[in-house]
Order: structure tokens, then C-alpha cells, then sequence
């Protein structure tokens, strides 16, 4: 069990005392150690904290993903045997509907709107989101919208069951007539609104609230991307919500919006879902594509490898992928087959950039396999696999066989499901001892990625060839053809070895959260503003700031009485703070009285010179 | 008879749209297999050969405009090929220039399938699960032939695996297309499929595919006639 930095040796070769310790420059021995984080019970309930939302979303987030995963789980148990053995058609209906709308709209969205809420700020130095009463108010929306979802399972006829797209006419009144597909709309149309807030508060605070030095070009890459999915979120979400609107009008209020009977049409529901469902999938990635930008780098000791072309990529993406959404229709033979079928195919060549970054960040570095790492290369090969057939399905004259198979049940998997929880566990690994001043285990997250890694491949990569050999989604049952059953059988034994997974990973939580919190502020030696400052940060963050001349402020910090190592001027912004002590602060300090300015044993004792003896030492 | 494709458990196509499915489907395969070898083997080599020796920093190089602008043009070159690959195909997939020797209309209702031969005046239905019997949808080899689709009431999807083909069935949506059939008689008792949730029983709602020699076919379609006649009759 560790508990102590991991990494305590440096890079500095035999000369690491030039290196400058950020914890000497980080208010030390403050009192107010709980990082934001409420202590009560009214407490949390009011907060409006970006830490303790941050949290708390991340935490309700995982909640329902382990609620999706006992709803799978339950799916697999079903199909280990052809027949019906575990529960009846109507609930296992509603039970793949739930599963796939808790994990696509209450878990993989909402845990990158809980990366936004808590590293948002600190990567741009800001106090806290723009809008924090907005934020507490979205994030008490996701609660009660997705507590409504999970309800249609106490009513009659039980929750939704006509999958997470809700085609019409089965999700009209005729098709489905219970309450749980009321509820569901109505759950959908909260988690929506209150995704749509959050991004409006992410735009406001990235354009407003960057600490001075911290240009567009210098923001971390989790902070571009969590930036542009804003925007596709206010894009994609309100389309949805007016659709759910319409479906539900027609529903309870006798509109014909997409009744065919009455002149409505089914195909126009297809085009709004898909409207807001295409850019949806690249809104649930991108914030986990930043994810790994940050932990390459680190853990590669490098920069990250073509910064802009990164930028460019995702900006690539938030644009493609608002005009990709008819390739879900290539079997309805009623959209534009080349067309979609072009911008679909087109958005590997920035995703595929994306990847050629990720593996020249590593490419020369000085690698080291903490658990961070291990996931996000876990990550890196999972999205790949999901990217390959994706362009596969991209290709109307493959879609024909693929599409509603369970191929497609294994790329989104691949690309939606192994990708976001590979990530996923890199953030956890990556930025628990910031959260909470504590280590994580090592040898524990050794054995919880290689469980993961064989897991999700066990249970996922069979459904290609199930869906191939002609296993259509979605189905309770399936006929007792030898191939089908093997597979089947294999899937679900894998399903097994990921709940396996998780074991070692909820052992080395309580572990590490029964320890001392030892950490210090920059642990794994990072590049990105969150790491300078405590760990957990104080209640507003910062109480003092590097200058920022690059994207890794941390870095040329903590390299400044080196030439040519970390940014250039650097080092000159640093001896011009001797003259502007208010430069000192974060920017809603600049205001404050000298008391709070930083003690005089945390400065440096002496400006660094060109070659620099001793900031901070 | 034609040998089976190397995937156990899929019928082997029966169109000759479906042959150039298979085509298509190989060339992916191969360039998507071959791409994921080689990001498998650069990230394995990444990891052996640049994992931490010492304590020196490595290069803090971050940009390489020719590398990059490489890895962004050859990835553009083979999607478009890809692309053009597909759009030759598409048009392939539905034969709309040869007339078509048989005309099949196929109804989708939850959860049954119902195949009208209209110029003989023959109708299957099944399927369904429970006692109802799944039902055969009978078709000639050697011959093109139409689909004509309608949905009764929600969404489903016509899917013949041995097609590589579906065409979903959007009610107030009738469509239509055409196949041919090649010399591939024989049996596909698990090639008919209902590919979009359609509700309770779409597990259920399936259906067999028997392609017959001209002459048995014009045989099937008299007992059925004789068998229809006599029910009426009865």
C-alpha cells in the first residue's frame, strides 16, 4: 500500500537539488485541508462548491453505472443459455432499455460533467465555475431526473422498454402504453436540461475566468475538450429535449408528431434522436480523450506531441460529427447513402490523429507504468479496436448486414464502453491523490487493469462474430444454433472477470481512504495547473500561481533554473514577480489585503539567474 | 452446393449482391486487422523501447509538421479509398435493372411475418414463437427477385443474413428492393430475422429461407395453390 509519492526520485539526473519543489511554494500547514468539501449533510445538500458538485457527480455517476452494470449483468445471466431462464420477456425489455439509458444519459455524460465541475477551474486557475449556484441547481436536476428513470420499475407494466432510442410507433402510446415510458421521457428531458446549464456554465467560465498568462492556446487539452463538448452539448441537447417533448405530446396530448396513421412520421423521431444521438457519442468521448492528453504526457515525461493539431482534431470532430448522424438510418433506405456515409468515414482522420498524438507523446519519452498510465494505454488500444469497426459500420454496403446486429453491440461497446471506463479509471488513478491527499495502490491497480483488460475483452469481443453470424440486438432469446451459444456463453463468462475487476479497485478505495492523507501537491510530477496547489486544494483553490508562459506551467516551474528545458520566458516572468507582488495571486485575490498574500517562508529567497541556483531552495 | 465462409454459423451468400457484400466486407476486414497490428505493435514497441532507463529527461520536442501532416494524409488517403470502395458498391446492392422474374410482398405485423407471392396468389405467415410454426419464405434459384415491404404497425427490420442485407419496415413507409439469386439452393433455416426491436416477442420473430431449382419452386407454388384451394373449399 502506498501512501507516499510514488515518483519521489527525479529527473534532474545528479543534480535534482535545481529542481524547484512546487510544495515550496504552496501555502503548507494551512488549516482549511477538506478541499471545499462539506462535512455535513445540509452541508452537501446546499453546496455550491465546484469541488464538492465535482464529486458528488462523479460519485452519483458511478452509482448508476453500477446500477447499469447489475442491469447487464442480468442481460448476461438471461443469454448465458438460450431460452428464458432468469426473468420474463417484458422485464428483460426493459431491463436492456434502462441499462443502455443509465449508462449512455446517467453515467458516461454526467462523470465527464463531473471531470468539468472539479478540474475545470483548477487547470485555468479560476476560484470556481462562473455560475456556481447554476451549477449546484444542475446537478440536483440529474438527481432527481435520473431517480425518476429508475422509478418506472415500481409501476405498472414496469420502466421503459423500447430501447435507449425510443423509435416511434413502439414508444408511442399504442406501442407502449405503461407510465414507465412517461418517466422515462421525463428523466431524459431533466438529465437534458440540466447538461444543457452545465454547459453553458463550462463556455462562460472558460471564456471568463482563465487567471491571467493562461491564453486559449495554453489551456490544458482536458480543458479544450471539456470547452468544445460544451458546445456540442448546447447543440445536441435541446434537440433532444424538443423531440422528447413531441413524443411525449403525442403520448398524453393527442398530437401526431410521428403517429404514421394520422399522417405523422416515425422517420422524422430518427433524424431529431439522431441529430442529437451522433454528436451525443462524441460529446460522452471527448472529455475522456482530454482525460489521457493529460496522463500521457505526464507519465511519458514529455510534452504532449502536436498540441494544436489535438485542438484542430477535436474542433475537427465537434464539427463532423453535427452532420454524421443519418449513418444510424442506412437501413431505413430513406437518407442520402454517399453523403453520410463520407463525413462518417471522414472523422477517423482526426480521431486517427488523435491517436498519432497520443503515441508520439510517448515516442522518445522516459515511460513509466504507474495505474494512470496503464489505463489510458488500455484505453488507447480499446478505442482503436472500436474505431476500426466503426469504420466498417460507416460503410452503407457493410450496415446493411452489421447494422442492428450484435456487431454494432460490440463497436459501441468498444468505443462508448471500454473506452469511457478505461478512462475513467485512468482520471480515478490519476487524480485521486489530488482529490483527497491520498495514494492509491499500485500492485492492487496492477491487477484491476489486467482483470478489466481480460474482461471487457471476454465479454465484448465474441459479439462481433455473433453479430456477424446474424444475433440481432436487443433480443431476449436466441435459437439454439451451436456458434450462438458458445459465444454467448463465452460473454457472459467475461462478463464474470469484469465484475472481478472491480473488486481490487473498492479494496484499494477503503484502503486508501483509512491512510493518512501524505500527498503533496504535484505527486506524479504533472504539467497542468491543478497540481499547484494543495492536495486536496484549498476552499478556493489557489492561494498562489506559477507564472504560465505554456499549457504545462507546473513543468517549467518546476524546471526554471534550467535553459531550454521548459517554456521560454518563464523564468523572466518569474523575476518580474519580484516587482509586482500582486501578480502573486490568483486573480479573484488581486483584491485582498497583504495579510493573505503568501508568507514570506514561502517565497523564494533569491530570484533564479540564468542559470539558476536555488528557487525555492 | 458452395463451401462455407470461414465464419461458422453464417449462411453463405445466396445474391449475387451479397457475394459483393463479402467482397467489400474482406477488403475491410483486412485493412482494419492490418491497422489495428500495426498500432498494437508500435504501442508494444513504445512501451519496450522507450520505458524509463534513467533519470535523464528525454527531449521535449512536441511537434513534427512533416510527421504529422503524414499521419494525417495517409490515414485521409486510405479512408478515401475506403470510401470510394463503398460508394461503388451501394448502388450494386439494389439491382433495379433487371426485371424481376418473381415479386414476394412481405408484411411485418408483432411479432409474424407474412410472405405474399401475389402472381400465384400464394400466402405464408408465421412465426412468432409459442405454437405458431416458423414460417419458410420459399424463392427460385437463379432469378431476381423483388421485395416489396410494408409494416402494419411499428418499426421492423427485413433481414436475411445470407442476404448480408435489411431493410427496415417504417409503417406509412412501403419500400422495395431487388436481389439476385444465385445458383444456391438449398436450406438457410436461420437467415430470416426481424433486425429492429419491434417489442415483446421480437426474439421470436423470425423466419427460414428455402431456395429451390425453378422446377421445384413452380411445383411448391402449386401445392401451395391446391393446399389454399382446399381450405377454401373445405
Amino acid at each position: 500500500m502506498t501512501t507516499t509519492d510514488p515518483l519521489d526520485r527525479t529527473l534532474g539526473g545528479d543534480d535534482d537539488g535545481r529542481l524547484v519543489d512546487i510544495d515550496d511554494f504552496v501555502r503548507a500547514g494551512h488549516e482549511d485541508a477538506h478541499g471545499g468539501v462539506p462535512r455535513s449533510v445540509l452541508g452537501w445538500l446546499t453546496t455550491t462548491d465546484h469541488k464538492a458538485l465535482g464529486i458528488a457527480y462523479i460519485l452519483t455517476s458511478m452509482v448508476f453505472m453500477l446500477i447499469g452494470g447489475a442491469l447487464a449483468g442480468i442481460i448476461r445471466a438471461e443469454l448465458a443459455e438460450p431460452g428464458m431462464q432468469v426473468v420474463s420477456v417484458e422485464t428483460y425489455n426493459s431491463v436492456f432499455t434502462i441499462h443502455g439509458s443509465v449508462m449512455v444519459y446517467l453515467f458516461a455524460v454526467p462523470f465527464g460533467f463531473g471531470l468539468a465541475n472539479y478540474l475545470l477551474p483548477l487547470q485555468i486557475g479560476a476560484a470556481d465555475l462562473a455560475f456556481p449556484r447554476l451549477n449546484a441547481f444542475s446537478y440536483w436536476l440529474y438527481v432527481i431526473g435520473g431517480s425518476i428513470m429508475l422509478l418506472g420499475f415500481l409501476t405498472d407494466g414496469g420502466a421503459a422498454s423500447f430501447g435507449w432510442f425510443a423509435y416511434p410507433p413502439l414508444s408511442g402510446i399504442a406501442g407502449t402504453p405503461g407510465l414507465g415510458a412517461d418517466l422515462w421521457i421525463a428523466s431524459i428531458i431533466l438529465t437534458g436540461t440540466s447538461g444543457t446549464l452545465t454547459a453553458i456554465n463550462v463556455i462562460a467560465t472558460v471564456t471568463m475566468l482563465r487567471t491571467p498568462g493562461m491564453t486559449l492556446f495554453r489551456m490544458p487539452i482536458l480543458t479544450w475538450n471539456l470547452f468544445i463538448t460544451a458546445f456540442m452539448v448546447l447543440l445536441a441537447f435541446p434537440v433532444l429535449s424538443g423531440a422528447l417533448l413531441m413524443l411525449e405530446a403525442d403520448r398524453q396530448f393527442g398530437t401526431q408528431f410521428f403517429v404514421p396513421t394520422d399522417g405523422g412520421s416515425p422517420i422524422l423521431w430518427q433524424h431529431l434522436f439522431w441529430f442529437f444521438g451522433h454528436p451525443e457519442v462524441y460529446i460522452v468521448a471527448l472529455p475522456f480523450f482530454g482525460v489521457v492528453t493529460e496522463i500521457f504526457p505526464v507519465f511519458a515525461r514529455r510534452p504532449v506531441f502536436g498540441y494544436k493539431g489535438l485542438v484542430l482534431a477535436t474542433l475537427a470532430i465537434g464539427a463532423l460529427s453535427t452532420s454524421v448522424w443519418a449513418h444510424h438510418m442506412f437501413v431505413t433506405g430513406e437518407v442520402g447513402l454517399p453523403f453520410f456515409a463520407l463525413t462518417s468515414a471522414l472523422i477517423a482522420v482526426p480521431t486517427g490523429v488523435k491517436v498519432f498524438n497520443w503515441l508520439g507523446t510517448m515516442w522518445g519519452g522516459s515511460l513509466t507504468f504507474e495505474a494512470p498510465m496503464k489505463f489510458a494505454i488500455g484505453f488507447l488500444v480499446t478505442f482503436v479496436a472500436g474505431g476500426i469497426t466503426g469504420i466498417m459500420l460507416a460503410s452503407p454496403t457493410l450496415d446493411f448486414h452489421l447494422s442492428d446486429s450484435y456487431f454494432v453491440v460490440a463497436h459501441f461497446h468498444y468505443v462508448m464502453g471500454g473506452t469511457v471506463i478505461f478512462a475513467m479509471f485512468a482520471a480515478i488513478y490519476f487524480w485521486w491523490p489530488k482529490v483527497t491527499g491520498r495514494m492509491l495502490s499500485e500492485r492492487l491497480g496492477t491487477i484491476h487493469f489486467w482483470l478489466l483488460v481480460v474482461g471487457f475483452n471476454v465479454t465484448f469481443f465474441v459479439m462481433h462474430l455473433l453479430g456477424r453470424d446474424g444475433m440481432p440486438r436487443r433480443a431476449a432469446d436466441y435459437r439454439p444454433v451451436a456458434n450462438f451459444e458458445l459465444m454467448n456463453r463465452i460473454s457472459s463468462f467475461g462478463f464474470l472477470i469484469l465484475v472481478a475487476s472491480f473488486v481490487p479497485f473498492f479494496i484499494s478505495i477503503v484502503k486508501s481512504l483509512r491512510s493518512a492523507p501524505t500527498v503533496g501537491a504535484d505527486p506524479w510530477h504533472a504539467n497542468s495547473l491543478e497540481w499547484a496547489t494543495t492536495s486536496p486544494p484549498l476552499e478556493h483553490n489557489f492561494a498562489w500561481l506559477p507564472p504560465i508562459r505554456s499549457e504545462r506551467p507546473v513543468f517549467d516551474f518546476r524546471w526554471i533554473n534550467y535553459d531550454d528545458v521548459g517554456a521560454a520566458g518563464a523564468s523572466d516572468a518569474w523575476l518580474a514577480r519580484q516587482e509586482h507582488d500582486e501578480q502573486w495571486l490568483p486573480l479573484h485575490q488581486w483584491s485582498r489585503s497583504p495579510e493573505n498574500e503568501p508568507t514570506a517562508t514561502s517565497r523564494p529567497s533569491e530570484p533564479p539567474t540564468q542559470h539558476g541556483d536555488g528557487v525555492g531552495r | 452446393m458452395r463451401p462455407a465462409t470461414l465464419v461458422e454459423g453464417l449462411d453463405a451468400p445466396i445474391t449475387q449482391q451479397a457475394d459483393d457484400i463479402d467482397q467489400v466486407w474482406n477488403l475491410f476486414l483486412t485493412i482494419g486487422l492490418a491497422v489495428l497490428v500495426l498500432v498494437l505493435v508500435l504501442v508494444f514497441y513504445i512501451v519496450v523501447r522507450f520505458r524509463r532507463r534513467d533519470d535523464r529527461l528525454p527531449i521535449q520536442k512536441h511537434y513534427n509538421i512533416p510527421m504529422e501532416v503524414t499521419y494525417t494524409v495517409i490515414p485521409l488517403i486510405v479512408i478515401m479509398a475506403l470510401f470510394l470502395v463503398t460508394v461503388g458498391s451501394i448502388w450494386a446492392i439494389d439491382d433495379v435493372e433487371n426485371p424481376p422474374d418473381l415479386t414476394v410482398d412481405v408484411t411485418a405485423f408483432q411479432w409474424q411475418w407474412q410472405f405474399d407471392y401475389p402472381a400465384a396468389g400464394v400466402s405464408v405467415v408465421g412465426g412468432g414463437g409459442g405454437d405458431n410454426p416458423i414460417p419458410e419464405l420459399v424463392l427460385p434459384a437463379r432469378s431476381t427477385v423483388q421485395f416489396d415491404l410494408e409494416s402494419l404497425d411499428v418499426i421492423h427490420s427485413f433481414w436475411i443474413t445470407a442476404f448480408r442485407f435489411k431493410r427496415d419496415m417504417i409503417p406509412g413507409s412501403p419500400s422495395s428492393f431487388r436481389v439476385d439469386i444465385t445458383d444456391a439452393p438449398g436450406f438457410y433455416p436461420n437467415a430470416g430475422v426481424c433486425a429492429e426491436f419491434c417489442g415483446l416477442d421480437h426474439a421470436r420473430m423470425q423466419f427460414s429461407v428455402r431456395v429451390l431449382e425453378s422446377d421445384e419452386f413452380a411445383t411448391w407454388i402449386a401445392q401451395q395453390q391446391a393446399s389454399a384451394g382446399a381450405e377454401v373449399g373445405s
